[in-house]
């Protein structure tokens, strides 16, 4: 056959497949950990469903019950001795090529011990595992959290802005450890493009933590004469923001927030919950009223976050991964009816 | 064609938008009979028994439950911006603040130039009031008297930004905790910024030696009009330091860490809640010549030409607060 008609057929199919949107996206598998989360399971359905669909390689201590469906398991233990040459060896297996660090705390839980050693040991351990596979993309999900609540923030912290945490709060010092660890990675590693997201607070019909279950309360505490702003983001949103960082190449750090700010109490009166303002000496003598209910550290650790600001400034994740779908109100609308409903199930 | 395709063709047709209209005044003329009905049904034992005029209980209790359910929609408020700032309750305490401008504190003010309003610009003042009514009253004149079209905002030191129930109440009104990046923010995003680069030491200076500023503090607001090339306006407020006349304060003494002075003023703290009220003085806000960012040349990152910067904007609003306190003995004496 003639070359020319070859190269014309060659060049048709270039154009259908980039018009299509695959030809960007030649990812082949795409590895996570912390499988069996919420996070784990709707991101890994999502990179399996989308076009052009990827190889999944879902790691946790437990195969989850429901959306394991099509997703390779791998058992593995973060917090074991081995578990760097273990994450590794599967990563080298499946020919991972990029990798979506999820298995860390979401909230303390009553082990401070065990809550570091997932934390900090175990993000060092996926860092390392990831250097040794020579993983080409490490996608790590934070928290806006981790900029602390305090009387001298700014209205709008930028991603530059120091991770100051709570004084007394182990379990957030430990995640700013391992976002510290992240950093001298990505400053380091040369062969991996390193996307480091810091979310708001989650909010959506389906997505359950310690903070969503805290507004869930009838009764919800807060402190008197405090009314700070709060922000979220809306799951959908957010899963979103996931596949983009996994499937494009967005190297850096971005806060990945809803837009616009709501104060606690139009939050609370949106939700139909009743506030109950307590003086916030009170709050360390009753560390039931917390979100973080079990842990040692203590209860005005949690508080602070509905006393003082802790608002981020999403300007430089909208212009990287566009402007989100949801905004703060409808983020916690959805969750509030998703609530409601609940009662009738 | 049957009842029901009737009805519905009879609203679906052009006619429909004034039947509508006129059955709505229709149902809401029956509604209000029938409420009258009732009420005066109520009312009308009481009425023969003592034969005097009642009070319209069911119509008082109606206003007020109509009082108490806007106040519990006013949470429900969608008009907050990014700072906190909630139109809808600055609107609805505009005629306070117009009660307290024009009789209580009898507001007047000079200018020695219009202000500018072409550009977000950065008002430079002498703190004076312990709790922030100077900014108030100046956002009050400047958006209400002189229909200056841009937002304007007021920035609240540390000390009181994050007190208890004054957090919440400062956001709304306008209030933002001075530093460097709110500044920038809202500068950039076109707000007009009030500032009162004293801090605390100007409420902290003892009564006698007031109408002489204390040094300014370098809390990034001159800094970030700098590097936003904002016109600076020098303004001066004589009288409103009357209006808490300080007689001392106890430094060591911290009720929290928080709050860095227990002032002792004149009624606080011997008469309890009634001390919070400001006294009725005369104020009268001074207006200087603005400054253009090209009269300073100079970086928004040269530290020491900024204390230089500071230096001249405090003889510049010193001079303000002169004029302002000539012109208040002028309009004093003719009382």
């Amino acid at each position: 056959m003639n070359p020319a008609t070859w190269l014309g057929r060659f060049l048709f199919a270039m154009l259908v497949l980039s018009m299509q949107g695959e030809f960007v996206t030649q990812l082949g598998c795409v590895a996570l950990t912390g499988f069996d989360t919420f996070w784990g399971v709707e991101l890994a359905q999502r990179l399996r469903r989308r076009q052009g669909p990827l190889r999944v390689v879902g790691i946790d201590l437990e195969c989850p019950l429901r959306g394991s469906d099509g997703i390779d398991f791998f058992h593995l233990d973060l917090m074991d001795e081995f578990a760097e040459e273990a994450l590794a060896e599967i990563l080298l297996k499946t020919g991972a090529e990029a990798v979506v660090h999820l298995g860390y705390r979401t909230s303390p839980t009553r082990f401070p011990e065990a809550d570091r050693s997932l934390n900090v040991e175990g993000t060092a351990k996926v860092l390392g595992a990831v250097q040794e596979a020579g993983v080409s993309k490490l996608v790590v999900a934070s928290s806006t959290m981790l900029y602390g609540a305090r009387p001298d923030n700014p209205n709008f912290l930028i991603e530059s802005q120091p991770l100051r945490g709570n004084r007394e709060s182990s379990y957030l010092k430990g995640r700013i450890d391992a976002e510290e660890q992240v950093r001298t990675f990505a400053s380091h590693a040369l062969g991996t493009e390193v996307t480091v997201l810091r979310s708001a607070w989650a909010m959506g019909p389906r997505y359950t933590d310690e903070i969503t279950a805290f507004f869930s309360r009838e009764f919800v505490p807060t402190c008197l004469g405090y009314d700070p702003l709060l922000q979220f983001v809306a799951e959908d949103d957010l899963l979103a923001v996931y596949e983009a960082a996994v499937c494009e190449s967005h190297p850096g750090v971005f806060n990945v927030v809803a837009q616009g700010v709501l104060p606690l109490s139009t939050l609370l009166a949106l939700a139909g919950r009743k506030r109950c303002p307590l003086p916030t000496p009170l709050f360390d003598r009753w560390p039931r009223l917390s979100a973080w209910t079990d842990s040692p550290d203590p209860t005005s650790s949690f508080y602070d976050y509905l006393r003082y600001l802790w608002v981020a400034d999403g300007e430089h994740g909208w212009s990287e991964f566009g402007e989100l779908r949801y905004t703060t109100r409808e983020a916690w609308i959805s969750f509030v009816s998703a609530a409601h409903v609940e009662r009738y199930r | 064609m049957s009842e029901r395709e009737k009805v519905i063709s009879l609203h679906s047709n052009d006619l429909s938008e004034e039947l509508e209209a006129e059955s709505l005044e229709l149902l809401r003329q029956a509604l209000e009979d029938l409420r009258m009905e009732i009420r005066t049904s109520r009312t009308a034992p009481l009425k023969r028994e003592t034969g005097l005029e009642k009070i319209d209980w069911p119509g008082l209790f109606d206003t007020l439950r109509g009082h108490l359910s806007q106040i519990g929609m006013s949470e429900r408020s969608l008009s907050h911006d990014d700072f906190g700032f909630d139109a809808d309750v600055s609107e609805s305490l505009t005629p306070f603040f117009t009660f307290l401008y024009e009789r209580y504190w009898r507001v007047r003010f000079i200018e020695e130039k219009e202000v500018p309003s072409e550009s977000p610009s950065l008002f430079v003042v002498n703190r004076s009031t312990l709790l922030p009514y100077d900014g108030l009253m100046l956002a009050h004149l400047l958006m209400n008297q002189k229909k200056y079209s841009r937002p304007i905002r007021f920035l609240v030191s540390d000390s009181l930004a994050n007190q208890p129930f004054f957090q919440p109440w400062l956001a709304r009104l306008g209030g933002v905790r001075v530093c460097y990046e709110n500044v920038d923010y809202l500068l950039r995003s076109g707000h007009s910024v009030i500032c009162f680069p004293e801090g605390d030491a100007g409420v902290l200076s003892p009564f006698k030696v007031q109408g002489e500023l204390s040094s300014f503090l370098n809390d990034g607001a001159v800094a970030a009009a700098l590097k936003n090339k904002a016109p600076i306006v020098p303004v001066g407020i004589a009288g409103a330091d009357e209006t808490y006349p300080l007689l001392a304060t106890f430094l060591g003494v911290d009720p929290s860490p928080e709050i860095p002075f227990l002032p002792f003023l004149s009624n606080f703290p011997w008469l309890g809640i009634l001390s919070s009220f400001p006294l009725p003085v005369q104020w009268v806000i001074s207006f200087g010549a603005a400054l253009e960012a090209k009269d300073f040349n100079c970086s928004d990152e040269d530290s020491v030409a900024q204390e230089q910067v500071h230096r001249m904007l405090r003889v510049r609003v010193e001079a303000q607060v002169e004029a302002a306190a000539v012109y208040r003995g002028s309009v004093e004496s003719q009382f």
